[in-house]
């Protein structure tokens, strides 16, 4: 995971992604978004080709970062489930 | 969340997911289509060629044949060799025939027999004779973002599970007529859907019904998945390799901010 | 030569291009030999539908 971090104050973070794109961000700023404490979540990537997606969060009375964790232990949750799932029904089909 | 499959060989996968949103399942989309990686011929050194197509054109044409089998190879830029070229990052076909012939896939002898033609009655050139073909050529690992004869999976696509609801029917039968995919049918002075799942969202019986008796909608958190495989690897170790990728970043990240907090 | 994938989706349709081209000549309608063969797609189905062989005009020009 390559990432720099922009800003962080008490309820806003900016970060910049360096090898991510919408594939994986997109679900990142929906699982964000699930949080009540998440005001906004989202994403910019200024030219498709030669910059790199930098991610906006603004919480309530949560730190972000701590959301971001979250949200994104809340998605390997999700992909654990789904890869548990693959794995079991195809057995279950064949 | 649940998954059901409707449909799973090793070149086709349908599966209804439900209990979901549409950015998870089109992460996964991105991801089938773009985060695995294939073998495929790179590089083609000619001996002899005395076809009727030029070097660059067979060797195109090489390029698209899907091979089997990657699994153990890693890609040459992350290759501990250094981009130099070894058994760990890439395999050497070769390819002998004289004419008169119709030159096959099958034909390619790999070093590695893991690593062959997915289908071995792929076309490249017919010779005729004394024509010739003699050439050597170079598979490598790599990922659709950089070509797409990389992209293992075909037409990955979802869509949102049909569901209809029918009342008050009139018997007009205008949406029997209508209905592009012919799963409306005129039963007992009603009309019936046989096959939800088939219906493709476009409303034109809703639009056809002077009745307003059909009302059709997208479950938006249950999605039907199609994908399909080019022989590389099977739908189900496509699908696998995809979500394992994603789980991957995602805890790659909660880790990373976990020395944060 | 038929081109070895689909120009717009990328499956692999050169593969059935011999037994198609057999079973047209053979005198069958190109529509059941297209879902005979499991091209369900309109973008493959053109590809061997529309497709004009020319090797052997250009062979003698080596």
């Amino acid at each position: 995971m390559n990432l720099k971090i922009i800003r962080v104050t008490e309820d806003e973070a900016e970060i910049e992604f360096l090898d991510e794109g919408h594939t994986f961000l997109n679900v990142l700023k929906y699982s964000l978004l699930q949080d009540p404490h998440v005001e906004s979540a989202t994403y910019d990537v200024k030219h498709p080709m030669i910059s790199n997606p930098i991610f906006h969060i603004k919480t309530e009375s949560k730190d972000p970062l701590k959301a971001l964790r979250d949200a994104s232990l809340r998605l390997k949750d999700e992909f654990e489930t789904l890869l548990g799932l693959i794995r079991l029904k195809s057995e279950e089909f064949s | 969340m649940d998954l059901e499959f409707l449909e799973l060989t090793e070149r086709q996968a349908r599966f209804i997911i439900s209990g979901t949103a549409p950015a998870f399942v089109n992460s996964i989309r991105r991801s089938v289509i773009a985060d695995v990686q294939s073998m495929s011929i790179d590089d083609v050194n000619f001996y002899n060629n005395t076809s009727v197509l030029f070097d660059e054109m067979l060797a195109l044409r090489l390029g698209l044949i899907p091979l089997t089998g990657g699994e153990h190879y890693v890609s040459q830029s992350e290759c501990s060799c250094d981009g130099e070229g070894c058994f760990q990052c890439q395999v050497s076909l070769t390819l002998n025939v004289q004419g008169p012939a119709t030159v096959y896939s099958r034909d390619l002898t790999s070093a590695d027999t893991e690593v062959v033609p997915a289908d071995g009655n792929i076309p490249i050139i017919k010779l005729f004779k004394g024509q010739e073909l003699l050439l050597e050529a170079i598979a490598r690992k790599g990922s659709s973002k950089n070509h797409a004869k990389f992209q293992s999976s075909i037409a990955t696509s979802y869509k949102y599970l049909p569901k209809f609801s029918i009342n008050e029917c009139n018997g007009c039968k205008e949406c029997v007529e209508a209905c592009p995919k012919h799963i409306i049918q005129y039963k007992n002075r009603s009309v019936h859907v046989i096959d939800e799942l088939q219906c493709t969202l476009c409303n034109l019986c809703v639009e056809a019904c002077d009745a307003r008796a059909i009302t059709v909608t997208g479950d938006p958190q249950s999605f039907v998945f199609y994908t399909e495989s080019d022989g590389s690897m099977s739908c189900k170790d496509l699908l696998l390799t995809s979500v394992e990728s994603l789980m991957k970043t995602a805890s790659e990240l909660a880790e990373f901010l976990g020395t944060f907090a | 030569m038929i081109p070895v994938r689909c120009f717009t989706c990328g499956a692999v349709i050169s593969k059935h291009w011999d037994q198609y081209k057999d079973r047209i000549s053979a005198g069958e309608d190109s529509k059941m030999v297209l879902d005979d063969l499991g091209v369900k797609r309109y973008c493959c189905r053109r590809m061997l539908l529309t497709h004009k062989e020319l090797v052997d005009i250009f062979a003698p020009y080596q």
